[in-house]
C-alpha cells in the first residue's frame, strides 16, 4: 500500500452542476459543500463568481463556513472574471486556460502567443493580490505537449500552486493518461491535478493512471455527475484506488454524501448505477 | 489492427424474464455489430429455441456450458465455452476453454482481473500474450469500475480477443465503450453504430425491463445535451470542441437544455432550434429567469416554459 498519494478536488458544485438540467439552490449548495468538507475533501470547486450575484453569495458562504476544505472559484482567462472571484475571498483562484489549438483557434479565435500573454497577466493579477492560484489546462488531451510544457514552466515561475490537466472531452485511455501526465510533470516540474470525463467509460481508470504517473490531485464529483457521460465518481474512484493506495476516506460516508447529492439534484439514481 | 469481440450479453440474462422473440431480434441486431462471436447460456438458448432456430449468420455462435456432456445435448454450435478443470497458477482470472464440436481448442478465455486498474495490468497482460499467443480471450470484470479500461489496455498492448456485454450487463466490460474506443484510436469506420446501437440499446432495455441511465457513456439519452453558455457557444462555432465524437455515430442528437449555466448564445440557439426569433430584451429576460428559477427550482427550463416565458412577455410589451 502506498501512502498519501492523492488529494481529492471535488467539482460537484461546479462541473457537476454544469451538467444540463442540474441545478442547486444556494442553500443546497451550502449543504453539499459542508458535507464534502466533513468528508475530508482537500478542495471544493465552489462555483463561477463571474456568473452573477447568486453564485457569488454561494462561493462567499462556502469560504466562510467550510472549515477544512479549500474553496476554489473558477475563472475564464479574464480579469473581470478574476475580479468577481476575488470579491468572494476564495481560498484558491482557479484560472482555466484553453490549450488545444482547436480551442484556441475555433473557440477563442486567438493564437498561442495570446494565450501565453493572457495567462501571464491574469495570474500576475491574482498572485499580486495574495491569492493561491491554480491553472486548468482545458482540452489538454488534444493539445500540443511542447506548448503545454512551455506554459507549465511559465506557471511555475509565476508561483502557480498546481496545474490541472483536463481531459475535457473524455477521450483518453489509461496508457495515454499515464504517458501525458508523466511527460508534463517531469518537464514542467509542476504538481499535477487530473480532471477526467467518462465519455468512453474510463474516468476512474484514467484517474488512477494519473495517480500512478504522479498526479497529486484528482477531480471527482458525487455520483459522477457532470457534462455528457459525467465526471469521475468519487465513490468509484475511492473503491478502485484503495486496491493500491491508502485512502483516508470512509467509503460509507462518501456513499451517503453521494446519495444526498442525488436527492438534492432530484435524480432518481446517480450515474454510478449504469444499468 | 484488428480486434475479435465476443458479445456475451446473452449469457447474462438467466435471471430475467425475457420474451423469446427479443432474444431472436438480439441475434439479428448483433449481425450489424463488428463482433466475431455471440455467446449464449443454456437457459437463454432453450428460451430462444421455443421461438425459433438460431438464425444463420456469418458470426460464430458459442454456447456456454458447465460440463463436456452438455456439448452432446446441444449440437450445432460453432464453439462451446466451458470451465477448465486443470489447476491454474493465475489467481486473478478463471480459465475457460472454447472448443469446437470436434473438441479442438479454439481459444482460452480468462475471466476476471477486476483487481487491476488499467496500466497496472500491463506486465500481467504481456506475460499472458507471451504464454498463449493469439489463442486467448480476456473477459475483464467490472467490480472496481475498470473493465472497459482493462479491455482497451489489452488491445493497445497487441491483444486480440475481448469478451464484453452491452452496457456491461452481468459485470463485464461495456462492449459499446470498448468498440468505440477501439474505432476512435484506430481511425476505423464506426458507421454501424448509428442504427445498430440505438436498436441494441432498446432491445436491452426491453429484455431487462428498465431504461438505461440517461448519462450512460455512449448509450445514454442525455449525453449530448448541453446547457452552459460557453459550451453552447463553442458547439455553434465547432461541434468537436465539446464532443468526443459526433453524436450521429451512436445514433444520438445534440440537444440544448436551458438552465442556469445557459448564456445568451444558448438562449438564441434554443430559440432558433424551436423556430422562434428573439429581441435582445427577451434574451435578457430569459437569462434572468434561468438564474433565479432554475437555481431554486428543478434545474431546467422546459420547452413549454420557454415558450410561455416568451409569449407572456410579448403580451405584456
Amino acid at each position: 500500500m502506498k501512502k498519501n498519494a492523492f488529494h481529492i478536488v471535488d467539482t460537484t458544485l461546479r462541473d457537476g452542476e454544469q451538467s444540463p438540467g442540474l441545478a442547486l439552490s444556494s442553500r443546497n449548495k451550502m449543504i453539499l459543500a459542508q458535507r464534502l468538507d466533513a468528508l475530508g475533501v482537500y478542495e471544493i470547486e465552489g462555483g463561477i463568481p463571474a456568473m452573477g450575484a447568486l453564485e457569488q453569495e454561494a462561493v462567499k458562504g462556502m469560504s466562510l463556513h467550510c472549515r477544512r476544505a479549500r474553496i476554489a472559484a473558477w475563472n475564464r482567462l479574464s480579469l473581470q472574471d478574476i475580479e468577481a472571484s476575488i470579491a468572494c475571498s476564495p481560498d484558491i483562484v482557479h484560472i482555466s486556460v484553453p490549450v488545444s489549438d482547436l480551442q484556441i483557434q475555433k473557440k477563442l479565435q486567438k493564437d498561442r502567443d495570446w494565450i501565453e500573454q493572457s495567462v501571464r497577466v491574469c495570474i500576475a493579477y491574482a498572485r499580486e493580490r495574495g491569492y493561491v492560484v491554480t491553472a486548468g489546462f482545458e482540452d489538454a488531451s488534444r493539445a500540443d505537449m511542447n506548448f503545454m510544457i512551455g506554459l507549465g514552466r511559465q506557471l511555475k515561475e509565476q508561483g502557480v500552486s498546481y496545474l490541472r490537466f483536463a481531459d475535457t472531452v473524455g477521450i483518453l485511455t489509461p496508457q495515454e493518461t499515464y504517458d501525458k501526465i508523466k511527460t508534463l510533470r517531469d518537464a514542467s516540474a509542476m504538481d499535477i491535478e487530473f480532471h477526467a470525463h467518462n465519455d468512453l467509460g474510463m474516468a476512474v481508470a484514467n484517474s488512477i493512471a494519473a495517480v500512478q504517473a504522479g498526479a497529486r490531485y484528482i477531480d471527482t464529483t458525487l455520483g459522477g455527475v457532470g457534462e455528457r457521460a459525467g465526471n469521475c465518481s468519487l465513490v468509484e474512484f475511492l473503491e478502485a484506488v484503495s486496491l493500491d493506495y491508502e485512502s483516508p476516506f470512509r467509503i460509507e460516508a462518501v456513499q451517503e454524501a453521494a446519495a444526498l447529492a442525488s436527492k438534492l439534484f432530484g435524480l432518481q439514481d446517480g450515474r454510478d448505477v449504469s444499468l | 489492427m484488428e480486434g475479435l469481440f465476443t458479445d456475451c450479453t446473452l449469457t447474462c440474462l438467466d435471471s430475467y424474464d425475457v420474451e423469446p422473440k427479443l432474444l431472436f431480434q438480439w441475434l439479428r441486431v448483433m449481425e450489424k455489430f463488428p463482433v466475431a462471436a455471440t455467446a449464449l447460456s443454456i437457459p437463454v438458448y432453450e428460451k430462444l429455441r421455443s421461438f425459433s432456430a438460431v438464425p444463420a449468420s456469418r458470426r460464430r455462435y458459442i454456447l456456454q456450458i458447465d460440463r463436456p456432456a452438455d456439448k452432446v445435448a446441444y449440437p450445432g454450435f460453432d464453439g462451446y465455452l466451458l470451465p477448465d478443470q486443470r489447476p491454474s497458477k493465475n489467481r486473478e482470472a478463471e480459465r475457460f476453454c472454447c472448443i469446437d464440436p470436434e473438441d479442438q481448442l479454439l481459444f482460452y478465455q480468462l475471466r476476471g482481473f477486476s483487481a487491476r486498474t488499467g496500466i497496472s495490468a500491463r506486465p500481467l497482460f504481456a506475460a499472458l500474450q507471451e504464454k498463449y499467443g493469439r489463442r486467448v480471450e480476456i473477459a475483464p470484470l467490472n467490480a472496481y469500475h475498470c473493465a472497459t479500461a482493462l479491455a482497451v489496455q489489452w488491445l493497445q498492448q497487441g491483444g486480440k480477443r475481448i469478451a464484453a456485454s452491452l452496457a456491461g450487463l452481468g459485470g463485464y466490460a461495456c462492449m459499446e465503450e470498448v468498440l468505440l474506443t477501439w474505432y476512435l484510436k484506430s481511425g476505423g469506420d464506426f458507421s454501424f453504430g448509428r442504427v445498430a446501437l440505438p436498436q441494441a440499446k432498446k432491445l436491452l432495455e426491453q429484455m431487462i425491463g428498465h431504461p438505461l441511465n440517461r448519462k450512460k457513456a455512449v448509450l445514454g439519452a442525455d449525453i449530448f445535451a448541453v446547457e452552459s453558455g460557453i459550451h453552447v457557444d463553442g458547439l455553434r462555432k465547432a461541434p468537436e470542441l465539446y464532443e468526443p465524437y459526433p453524436p450521429e455515430w451512436v445514433g444520438l442528437k445534440r440537444n440544448i437544455v436551458l438552465g442556469k449555466y445557459s448564456g445568451r448564445s444558448a438562449v438564441r440557439a434554443k430559440a432558433q432550434a424551436l423556430g422562434m426569433k428573439l429581441e435582445n430584451g427577451q434574451v435578457e429576460t430569459v437569462i434572468r429567469c434561468l438564474q433565479t428559477v432554475c437555481a431554486e427550482g428543478t434545474g431546467r427550463l422546459t420547452e413549454r416554459e420557454f415558450y410561455r416565458l416568451i409569449h407572456d412577455q410579448k403580451t405584456v410589451s
